[in-house]
């Protein structure tokens, strides 16, 4: 064999097994495609495809008339990933940066960043808004993640606080209506698939599977705005001006149970959930109950007329004001004799109630009670509403029926208690209370309406109209003149409860109470109005009456039958043209429809000034009567809580017939 | 002007033609790695680039037209006088490796660039093509008494593990490719097939210690077999998610989803899954955008290479030297080629070879050009048919007896 042939047998050897790899590459190849290809194919697939939840947006809060309560907006949190190229070099000056934005110490920022869990994620901020997030992204730095979400703004901050509820750092409601209409609010989240690499970041997958996001539906509530900052504006005065610590107040339209307004003092800021104490938060109009007092003679009241105990006109023994009932003494405010049925509710004698009470037989008693809604939840759609305590009869003491008949030994929310009153207003039927008034898709048709309903006939029509005049009495000459407001008729009853502690019922511990309808005669509203350890005075005809009427007085300007109604009922009661040259004196000019200074007053008759003043929510005192000569504050300042008319009866004329307040 | 223009027209047009299969298969291999890592390049650009993935494509391209001069460049140098010069070459790369060792001491973790003038290249490429040229020339040198280990082998084994030595120690895939086809050419050359396979037997006991040694290796080695073999390693290595099992699993995904005919051009999903999806996993890359049928592609290009350089090039080169050279440098570019795809498919270790003319990466491009260009070179200059005119007889060149 020659050299040559030696390499060239050599070379072709070597050519032999090289050209074996390519063999095996391509069968190692066909047997991935074709023996293990569909297992693999899942694999990567799998692998590859995620899906991501694209969130839906919570529906709104809308009140009665679409004004929005609660709405969405756009929040950005705020991660960093620290081990970014670039950050080390910017982070003193980032954390500055930050600090001055938001307001949160540098520290804090270094520390989280320092103690962090994960090595390449740590949280710094949640909720940057729209403006600080473009500001963050101006600064450029390396390794920062901003996520969007939407964040809940309640934009009258502490309005209808208690109503509205809250939501969580995560959006889920955990109070008020955000948490009964947690799942309609919420909606369902929609699902993209999208394509993932192996670091775990998401691309975009054209074609792609889409579920759009089915919206949280915006929920129409039966409360007024202008309603309830009016209701809220007064209780807080009230408690201001009685020192109380707390107070609760509720309207509703006693015709269908629907909330006009519900407000409770202390209040929060549903936008800071977190910076009130947790007694601020509660809804006490439904969570908490209390011994009423004599707001629960309605009870009694209703049980005797109806049975044919007593009727309104029949003479009640009550003596000297004191009585004893099974070895326990009850007493009047004063003494007040031999008066009729009537005067008892008006002037709220306990022991002529319990005397007629002690004619009522247990079951009859118990029976009424329970008609009237008291022992059970109203089943308003808040949450945490609590039932109260009415015990049955065969649990009851010898003194029991007694202390019932005025507002012992049971408990009530005031929710109960109004509802209750709602019933006498509108001829018997005991209603169901709601604040949601219909909901919406997120495009605006409707998905679901309350179709309010009454509950049962808890008295009879006939007995309800015998009531009322009583509890009108209550207003015009019994405890509760100060709710009194001229021209309007209003039908109410106060209430003074004292509350049990350490085993004495406290004075210092007093709830004033009073809860009334108007007009007496077509009631439009039902309002209670609750204060709770007043200081003044105890007594719910002197601390509770004069927040129901500046409330009533402030209401009904917005009611325009109710408003044409106590003008007529006022030139009838004879405000007769003032001046003969009625036509160009100032007393027939227009006064300002909505301002917010005093107007030059004098000259106008004192009714009107009067009238116009408490409209708008200012206590009037008056000297004299006839036509304003005199008014403090002067013209132009802005509205006080407070006016004092001077006024004289100008000659020519008759003297004006305006009662005293 | 025109004269000078005339006479390199008549320069060129005066030399034999080159080999045109070998021309045709690389363009055809060079426009296949284009559009391939186009794609395959989405994912470094995203994340390390501005987004865009054509500045990075521009670099490939500008490499490739590169690499394609200088092929057709050196095809119209002489392949002896290259050979004249491989001797300092060989040293000269050596240098530039030793002096990245050394900057490599006091820089952190090895290196395998230089960068000059803000052009990075790996000196190991140069230092390959120069060792395999040198051992080309010693092989022709030495054919008188070839069988003798002292005067022929030793000192070929004193130049090649001198090579490998400064290659080897962080790119032991690249020495073992490198030593496999010079031993191949060796054999090739008449050395003793007992010497080379005592070499043989020496090398798998040194393999053997080495891997015993390192639990780093036999983590690897474990990995490959997906059996636990040692003691000593630590399981988590072989667990990791990116570890080889898991590239090894990534490239499989990349076939299987491609199936026969592929899931289209720049539809690839494993380029977000694969490291260097551009460079060690192209193969794999093309297969899943192309299916069989563009992965069976690239291997006919290389078994055409393989064929045409042993077949024709080196069996019609003029004297030993060309076909010596033709042996080495087609072996090694075929090898490098069919490495490269067994690695992407699992049926080889996973290492970082590039698929020459397809992968992204400028350094191996030109070696692989100046490989090509000599190939095309020993082409021009064949003798026709075995029987054909004899060449000039010289004292290093004489025609083989």
């Amino acid at each position: 064999m020659t050299p040559k042939d030696q390499i060239l047998t050599r070379m072709y050897v070597v050519l032999t097994l090289l050209s074996i790899i390519p063999l095996f590459v391509a069968g190692q190849v066909g047997w991935i495609v074709f023996v293990q290809g569909e297992a693999l194919q899942e694999q990567g697939q799998k692998q590859a495809r995620s899906t991501v939840d694209i969130p839906a947006m919570r529906g709104a809060i809308l009140d009665r008339d679409g004004r929005a309560l609660a709405i969405n907006t756009a929040r950005y949190d705020l991660a960093l990933d620290p081990t970014v190229d670039g950050f080390a070099e910017q982070r003193a000056s980032f954390f500055q940066k930050l600090s001055s934005l938001t307001g949160t110490p540098a520290a804090h920022f270094r520390e989280r960043v320092e103690e962090r869990y994960s090595p390449q994620y740590v949280r710094l901020y949640r909720g940057l808004t729209e403006e600080q997030r473009e500001q963050v992204g101006s600064w450029g730095i390396p390794g920062l993640i901003l996520t969007p979400r939407f964040a809940r703004r309640y934009s009258y901050e502490t309005t209808a606080a208690h109503v509205l509820g809250h939501v969580n750092a995560d959006g889920e409601g955990i109070a008020g209506l955000e948490l009964e209409y947690d799942e309609a609010l919420t909606g369902t989240p929609g699902r993209r698939v999208v394509k993932r690499d192996r670091s775990g970041r998401i691309k975009a997958f054209v074609g792609g599977n889409v579920v759009e996001p089915d919206h949280g539906e915006t929920l129409r509530l039966t409360i007024d705005l202008v309603l309830q900052s009016a209701l809220e504006d007064e209780l807080e005065r009230g408690i201001d001006e009685s020192d109380a610590s707390w107070g609760t107040a509720i309207a509703m339209d006693p015709e269908d149970g629907a909330i006009l307004a519900l407000a409770n003092r202390p209040t929060y800021n549903p936008n800071r959930p977190g910076a009130y104490r947790s007694s601020a938060r509660r809804n006490i109009a439904i969570t908490d109950r209390f011994e009423p007092g004599s707001t629960f003679k309605l009870v009694g009241a209703a049980a005797a007329v109806e049975q044919d105990v007593v009727s309104m006109n029949d003479s009640v023994e009550t003596g000297d004001g004191w009585a004893v009932f099974h070895g326990y003494t009850m007493k009047d405010v004063a003494a007040y004799g031999t008066i009729p049925f009537k005067d008892v509710i008006a002037k709220s004698s306990n022991v002529g109630m319990a005397k007629t009470a002690s004619k009522i037989e247990r079951g009859i008693f118990y029976q009424y009670a329970r008609n009237l809604g008291f022992g059970q939840p109203t089943y308003i759609d808040l949450p945490g509403e609590v039932g109260g305590v009415l015990k049955k009869p065969d649990q009851w003491s010898r003194t029991s029926l007694t202390s019932m008949s005025i507002g012992y030994e049971v408990a009530v929310t005031p929710m109960q208690l109004l509802a209750g009153y709602s019933a006498l207003a509108n001829g018997g039927l005991l209603v169901e209370p709601y604040v949601v008034q219909e909901r919406r898709s997120m495009t605006g048709e409707t998905r679901w309406r309350n179709e309010p309903d009454s509950i049962r006939r808890a008295l009879d029509q006939e007995t309800a109209e015998a009531l009322r005049p009583a509890f009108e009495r209550v207003v015009t000459e019994g405890t509760g003149t100060e709710a009194q407001i001229d021209g309007l008729p209003i039908a109410g009853k106060t209430g003074t409860a004292l509350k049990v502690s350490g085993g004495h019922y406290s004075k210092e511990q007093a709830r004033a109470s009073f809860v009334g309808f108007f007009p007496a005669d077509d009631p439009e509203v039902a309002l209670l109005v609750i204060i709770g350890e007043p200081r003044t005075s105890i007594y719910g005809g002197s601390v509770a009456a004069p927040v129901f009427r500046r409330i009533a007085e402030r209401w009904v300007s917005s009611m325009p039958e109710v408003v044409d109604r106590m003008v007529a009922a006022r030139t009838d009661a004879g405000a007769r043209p003032a001046s003969p040259a009625s036509a160009s004196s100032p007393a027939s000019r227009a006064l300002p429809e909505a301002v917010d200074r005093m107007p030059n007053l004098s000259g106008y008759s004192l009714r009107r000034a009067i009238f116009w003043l408490r409209s708008r929510g200012v206590d009037v005192r008056v000297r004299g009567s006839g036509t304003v000569t005199q008014q403090a504050p002067d013209p132009g300042t802005p509205l006080p809580r407070r006016a004092v008319l001077t006024a004289r009866s100008d000659g020519s004329g008759p003297p004006a017939s305006a009662p005293s307040d | 002007m025109s004269a000078v223009l005339d006479k390199l027209t008549s320069f060129i047009q005066d030399r034999a033609p080159a080999d045109k299969y070998v021309v045709w298969v690389v363009l055809a291999l060079t426009g296949a790695g284009v559009v391939a890592v186009y794609s395959a390049i989405t994912f470094l650009a995203e994340t390390k680039g501005g987004g865009s993935p054509d500045p990075l494509l521009l670099r490939h391209v500008a490499h490739a037209v590169l690499a394609l001069s200088v092929m057709g460049a050196v095809s119209l140098v002489d392949y002896r006088t290259l050979a004249r010069y491989s001797r300092i070459a060989l040293i000269g790369a050596l240098g530039l490796l030793l002096a990245v060792k050394i900057v490599g001491l006091f820089s952190d973790g090895p290196d395998r660039w230089i960068r000059f003038a803000g052009i990075g290249f790996q000196p190991s490429d140069l230092a390959r093509v120069a060792l395999l040229m040198y051992v080309a020339v010693l092989l022709a040198q030495k054919q008188d008494y070839v069988k003798d280990f002292t005067r022929s082998f030793l000192p070929i084994l004193v130049w090649v593990f001198g090579t490998i030595a400064l290659i080897g120690v962080d790119d032991l895939s690249t020495s073992l490719v490198v030593l496999m086809v010079i031993m191949g050419m060796c054999f090739v050359g008449r050395v003793s097939t007992l010497q080379i396979g005592g070499l043989g037997v020496l090398g798998a006991l040194l393999g053997v210690v080495l891997i015993m040694n390192s639990p780093n290796r036999a983590a690897r080695v474990e990995s490959y077999l997906g059996v636990k073999l040692f003691s000593s390693t630590q399981t988590e290595y072989v667990m990791n998610p990116q570890g080889e099992g898991y590239q090894a699993r990534q490239a499989r995904i990349a076939f299987a989803m491609g199936g026969l005919t592929g899931v289209g051009p720049g539809k690839s999903v494993q380029r977000d899954f694969l490291p260097a999806p551009y460079n060690d996993f192209i193969f794999a890359i093309v297969a899943e955008e192309y299916g069989l049928i563009g992965a069976f592609a690239l291997l006919m290009g290389f078994c055409i290479l393989l064929f045409r350089g042993y077949l024709r090039i080196a069996r019609d080169a003029p004297d030993p030297l060309g076909l010596f050279l033709g042996v080495g440098f087609t072996t090694l570019v075929v090898t490098y080629g069919f490495v490269h795809a067994g690695v992407a498919c699992g049926l080889l270790p996973v290492t970082g070879l590039p698929m020459p003319f397809v992968s992204y990466g400028g350094t191996s491009m030109l070696a692989n050009g100046i490989m090509m260009g000599v190939l095309l070179n020993i082409s021009r200059q064949s003798n026709g048919s075995p029987d054909a005119s004899d060449p000039p007889a010289g004292p290093r060149n004489r025609p083989l007896p």
